[in-house]
């Protein structure tokens, strides 16, 4: 036998056993012993919501959500850190003969941002939960205007104002969390509204920069 | 009440908005935000101390939604000594770290492209450059490091050992604007850090050590270097797998309890296979993360600028040993946990004599603090076996020595890395055999060394009084062994300081005192600590585990 | 209780595959769709974790679903520019031997 076939069933071993462990605890998993959902139930009267993962979202979880959100931040000063110490590399032509530049994707991409911007209107109190998704197709409409302008692509320089839009998002939501936390603020239906809007913003900022990753385009 | 709610809120929020302004605002910002930030932090935390302090334990439960269902800021014993801790080092880091960019602001080192293949011809001969692989050819205004493979150098030729320098690339952000990035990614590290320390709450444990990875991943890269970025992307796997791990086992847990709320956990557990594979996979994930195993410590550290390799040994790896001790200590039914503690007790032991080992083989002073870093690491470990039942009266004898111990070992560990990086500023080189002879120039230098070096000897003598009492005597023996070789790789260094040459090294630059005061500074706080022992004590038995211990 | 055994079962198998990947692949590209493979199957377990309760479906996993997706997302992105820029200067999709700059194992 030789070491490739000992090393490779020693492997199917090792991850057959974490396998076994594994289904063991999930198929051995009793039933919780505390339930919450009927607490949830009962403190969703209390608040305006209807939907109780929304609740969960903007009410009883949103430490965790703040904290989450943040992390978009910290990618996007991390990614500009890596982009700023590592030395520029010579930018590859990309080429966009496809048939996605054709006018026909265009009045696609009209019925989607109007889809969306109806949803949005149409699932105003839920918006906590479809932030994320309402954030993707945002940066995904952004993300093909700029792909579909080769000749002169949209110049975006780090300035100040590039920054304060990057990070408003951020810095509303975390004013209005501390507010709320430290001086006991009543959460209204205008500041909730504004926490949704600032988060969309944010998530469809932050994945349009993840992809672009660098924000001076414009010196090349 | 309300005050303190806003004391606590403001532990975290106020990194992350100042963070957010100094974003904003850009370069130079810092130098305002920076103090600002850093005098509001010490007021919230001295009013959050007071409170502790005179009430005891304090939980805020975050928009007046109780616990099980919401979120709360919990603030004990603990806590309050880790975010104090915290607020120390921080201090200490942002004040080093605005002298080591300024002064390291124009190091790079790109040209390594394949360093396991071609470095080979790097370490030939003394003096003539070597003829340079292929690679390096394009770039003609380096200067090669050019170092004897075997023996020291004579002290003449420290000069000739300069790291590789490269010219900036000119289309990057305007000189040290990358730089100017670190003071975010700090800011938003000691919140997260706050947020850590004041949750309690499993989930927001994994959210808050999530931010951790995120933010100290692109400071590594600042020091501009391949091998800092691949230790970037090595260090960002292991720690994102050691993340997952971890909430997939608080998944396990909370499919078996349906809360992930410390105390409501603590009261509903029981044993069975789903708790068992969760508390496996919650060992291997906070093991891993408290940089024991594997050795990503070493690799992560020796590529990371000095403030940063600071952040990541006093702080990041002391947050995955602080989730260790909640969980373990307050979460886990302790009766399943007896075979358990033993057999971390054993891998403690392993890493430690080998970690100490492999320390007294480097030749590079950041290697050999980076393996001594992860054996003082492994001594952490060794209070699991030591306070195995809570029930015993020396079980918290030894929590309380293992608290004491990683605080102490963050300041001491952070006044020797600052030491190397002033070393390191004065030689221009980190390898040991450079060193011959920086006391002669620098005695603060070698004053500094020796307290926090002596420090690091004596430090795990802490746990001999736990040890004693529960009578585990095999523990003693890693540790005295542990010590000796401690004490070998501490004199290796400090002899090389202590020799006396004829022609002594040269230096260009002041002496940039500001890098020496602080870890002077930072070692005095270490051997303070032991004047404030019953202080220290008293803050630690609030709310701790082995409250009902206490009272009786 | 009798549906809590398909998807929690898959859910585990997929967290398997991702960690034979994460460690015995060494393309970048593909360690880092391990990891978000590993995290996807963590969702899913918690997702049949939320459907397991009994009068209505506990929305609480959920909620963690959508805070943990949204780390993910930042994580996968720091990847991402990581392993980008690795691929730049070095010309390869993997990662260096663990080194210091003399060739020495550290």
């Amino acid at each position: 036998m030789s070491v490739y076939s000992v090393k490779l069933i020693l492997i199917i071993l090792l991850l057959s056993i974490l396998e076994l462990g594994l289904a063991s605890a999930v198929l051995f998993m009793p039933d919780p012993t505390i339930n919450l959902t009927e607490v949830m139930y009962e403190q969703l009267a209390n608040t305006n919501m209807t939907n109780p993962l929304s609740a969960i979202i903007v009410h009883f979880r949103s430490y965790d959500v703040l904290l989450s959100i943040s992390t978009l931040f910290i990618a996007i000063i991390g990614i500009w850190t890596i982009f700023y110490s590592t030395p520029i590399i010579e930018k590859t032509e990309y080429h966009y003969d496809t048939p996605l530049m054709q006018p026909f994707p265009q009045l696609l991409l009209l019925i989607i941002f109007v889809v969306t911007i109806g949803y949005i209107l149409w699932r105003v109190t839920e918006l906590a939960i479809i932030a994320f998704h309402i954030g993707a197709v945002l940066a995904g409409i952004a993300l093909f205007l700029r792909l579909k302008q080769t000749t002169r692509k949209p110049k975006i320089k780090n300035s100040m104002f590039v920054r304060l839009v990057l990070s408003g998002g951020l810095l509303v939501f975390a004013s209005i969390a501390f507010s709320v936390v430290a001086i006991d603020y009543q959460l209204s239906n205008t500041l909730i509204l504004l926490i949704e809007l600032s988060i969309i913003i944010l998530i469809a900022l932050s994945l349009l920069i993840f992809f672009m990753a660098r924000p001076n385009i414009q010196n090349n | 009440m309300m005050d303190s709610q806003l004391w606590a809120a403001s532990m975290l929020m106020l990194p992350l908005i100042a963070a957010i302004l100094i974003f904003i605002f850009g370069r130079y910002s810092e130098r305002v935000l920076v103090p600002l930030t850093i005098i509001a932090m010490s007021i919230s935390l001295w009013n959050l101390f007071l409170q502790v302090w005179t009430n005891g334990m304090q939980s805020y439960p975050i928009a007046n939604w109780d616990t099980p269902l919401g979120v709360e800021l919990y603030v004990d014993g603990l806590s309050i000594a880790m975010l104090i801790m915290t607020f120390i080092i921080n201090v200490c880091v942002s004040v080093y770290a605005f002298k080591y960019f300024a002064c390291f602001e124009e190091q790079t080192n790109w040209s390594i492209k394949t360093p396991d293949r071609n470095t080979k011809a790097l370490s030939q001969t003394k003096t003539e450059h070597v003829a340079l692989p292929s690679s390096y050819k394009e770039e003609k205004e380096n200067q090669l490091v050019v170092v004897e493979e075997n023996d020291y150098l004579p002290s003449n030729d420290v000069e000739e050992a300069v790291t590789v320098t490269t010219k900036r690339n000119p289309r990057a952000f305007p000189k040290g604007q990358a730089n100017f990035l670190f003071w975010p990614l700090w800011l938003l590290l000691w919140g997260g850090l706050n947020a850590l320390f004041l949750s309690s709450n499993l989930f927001s444990f994994y959210v808050t050590l999530e931010i951790l990875t995120l933010a100290s991943v692109p400071m590594i890269v600042l020091s501009n270097t391949v091998l800092a970025l691949n230790a970037a992307m090595r260090y960002l796997f292991i720690a994102v797998f050691a993340s997952i791990v971890y909430l997939l086992a608080i998944v396990f847990l909370y499919g078996v309890v349906g809360s992930l709320d410390i105390q409501s956990l603590a009261l509903e557990l029981r044993s069975g296979a789903t708790i068992w594979m969760a508390i496996f996979l919650i060992l291997i994930a906070l093991i891993i993360k408290s940089g024991v195993i594997p050795f990503w410590l070493v690799s992560t550290i020796s590529n990371a600028p000095i403030p940063v390799a600071i952040l990541l040994v006093a702080l990041v790896i002391k947050a995955a040993f602080y989730i260790l001790l909640r969980v373990w200590f307050e979460v886990l039914p302790n009766e399943i946990l007896g075979l358990v503690s033993q057999l971390v007790g054993l891998i403690a032991a392993v890493i430690i004599i080998w970690a100490s080992w492999q320390a007294l083989q480097q030749r590079r002073l950041i290697g050999l603090l980076a393996y001594a870093t992860v054996a003082q690491a492994a001594y952490l470990l060794l209070i699991f076996p030591l306070a195995n039942g809570i029930t015993d009266s020396w079980s918290f004898d030894a929590w309380q020595a293992g608290i004491y111990l990683s605080i102490s070992h963050a300041f001491v560990l952070a006044a020797l890395f600052m030491v190397a990086g002033h070393i390191l500023y004065i030689v221009n080189s980190d390898f040991l055999h450079g060193m011959q002879g920086v006391g002669r120039i620098s005695p603060l230098t070698l004053i500094t060394f020796s307290i926090a070096g002596l420090c690091l000897i004596a430090l795990p003598s802490i746990l001999v009084d736990a040890i004693w009492q529960s009578g585990q005597w095999w523990w003693l023996i890693v540790i005295i062994i542990g010590m000796l070789l401690t004490t070998a790789y501490i004199f290796k260094v400090l002899i090389l300081l202590f020799t006396k040459l004829d022609d002594p090294v040269k230096h260009e630059g002041g002496l940039a005192l500001s890098m020496i005061l602080i870890p002077l500074l930072l070692s005095i706080i270490a051997l303070s600590m032991g004047f404030f022992d019953g202080e220290i004590s008293r803050v630690l038995a609030m709310e701790s585990p082995f409250g009902e211990v206490n009272r009786n | 209780m009798t549906d809590f055994v398909f998807l929690p079962l898959v859910s585990m198998g997929i967290f398997t595959i991702g960690v034979y990947v994460l460690f015995l692949d060494t393309d970048l590209l593909r360690k880092i769709m391990a990891l978000n493979f590993m995290a996807s199957s963590v969702f899913l377990l918690l997702i049949s974790i939320a459907s397991r309760s009994n009068p209505a479906v506990d929305s609480i996993p959920h909620g963690f679903i959508l805070v943990a997706i949204v780390i993910m997302v930042s994580l996968t992105a720091l990847a991402l520019m990581l392993a980008r820029r690795i691929y730049q200067i070095t010309g390869q999709l993997y990662l260096l031997e663990d080194k210091n700059d003399m060739g020495e194992p550290l």
